[in-house]
């Protein structure tokens, strides 16, 4: 058994002779990888990562995500990473879910959803991840969303976006859009990218 | 396509709320943490979900594992409906399917050492092996 956990370590590159040590001698990022060890010790088909690297800094975030990336491989494991750092997920995920209000608004494999997203949400959500270059004009390209998340215990009637979507119409309102479309399924009643127009109405009603 | 080694149908997570100033008798309110999710995952597949915070994306991960109450349907690759599963039903998967956690300090036992930690689910679901320790 102490070789199947001196191993383990070796494997999640934590130092087999730490074996004795006690949790607060390690950093947040060896710690995290104990986290993991734990996991993979019992041979798992699935690993459900519950924001795995959100508390840690980002230099650290990097070697966790590509230490799970390369066992995940080395091991076949699926993986269901949950995270609210959309580049995270892009770079490690096959297929992405966009949920809000507890609803599925898109879900559509990884290169297709971050190239082409459908949903208004979506597209919002998108528009905000920062971009590594400062020529990129970041206040032209951010679709805002008026007001905060509408309280779970009264979710607005018809679709649950409807009351911050820069698209929304009376049909939104009476009626729940279903998820719709083979691979790249979409919950929404009018799909397809913002106008220019769209997102300059975005911008208004934010401001107001 | 091959079978999927996880098939989410409609699945929902409903708390029961009641709040300061209630009385007794009033109806705990309903709140819809989950409202009817579906998705499929292939072995070895990643699936990443996204959303602000509060939009119950942790609450899929606990309801899958069983750490919060479901209704709905999760079936596993044996075909075996994981929502509703008694704890006892429930071990055999537990095995199968591992939680990594946000606070990795937080989530660690203090007062055990590294070799404990990463031991004990070892011990947990195969006791067996404690002998050859």
């Amino acid at each position: 058994m102490k070789e199947r956990v001196k191993a383990m370590m070796e494997k999640v590159g934590l130092l087999p002779n730490q074996i004795n040590r006690y949790p607060h001698e390690f950093s947040g990022g060896q710690c995290q990888r104990i986290g993991i060890a734990r996991a993979l010790i019992v041979e798992p088909k699935l690993i459900i990562c519950d924001e795995p690297v959100s508390a840690l800094d980002v230099s650290i975030q990097a070697q966790v995500i590509n230490l799970l990336i390369r066992l995940q491989r080395e091991l076949g494991l699926a993986l269901i990473f949950i995270a609210h750092d959309l580049s995270v997920v892009k770079h490690i995920s096959d297929r992405v879910m966009v949920l809000y209000l507890g609803r599925v608004m898109e879900i559509a494999s990884s290169d297709e959803l971050y190239a082409a997203p459908q949903h208004p949400y979506t597209q919002a959500l998108l528009s905000a991840v920062p971009v590594p270059d400062p020529a990129h004009d970041m206040a032209g390209s951010v679709v805002p969303l008026a007001g905060d998340l509408p309280s779970p215990l009264a979710p607005p009637s018809g679709c649950v976006f409807r009351t911050r979507c820069p698209r929304a119409t009376e049909r939104c309102a009476a009626e729940a859009p279903v998820l719709l479309g083979a691979d790249h399924q979409t919950a929404c009643h009018f799909p397809g990218p913002l106008t220019e127009a769209e997102i300059a109405f975005a911008r208004r009603t934010e401001a107001a | 396509m091959t079978r999927p080694l996880l098939d989410v149908r409609d699945l929902r997570v409903t708390f029961h709320i009641r709040r300061e100033g209630d009385l007794p008798w009033t109806p705990p309110r309903e709140l819809h943490a989950v409202g009817g999710v579906d998705f499929s995952l292939a072995p070895g597949e990643t699936l990443g979900v996204v959303g602000e915070s509060g939009c119950g994306k942790s609450t899929l991960a606990r309801a899958l594992i069983g750490l919060v109450p479901a209704e709905g349907q999760a079936e596993w690759i044996d075909g075996k409906d994981l929502i509703g599963l008694s704890p006892r039903q429930m071990m055999k998967y537990r095995n199968d399917i591992q939680m990594v956690f946000q606070d990795p300090l937080a989530s660690l036992n203090p007062r055990m050492t590294v070799g404990q930690i990463i031991a004990e689910p070892l011990t947990t679901h195969h006791p067996g092996l404690k002998r050859a320790r």
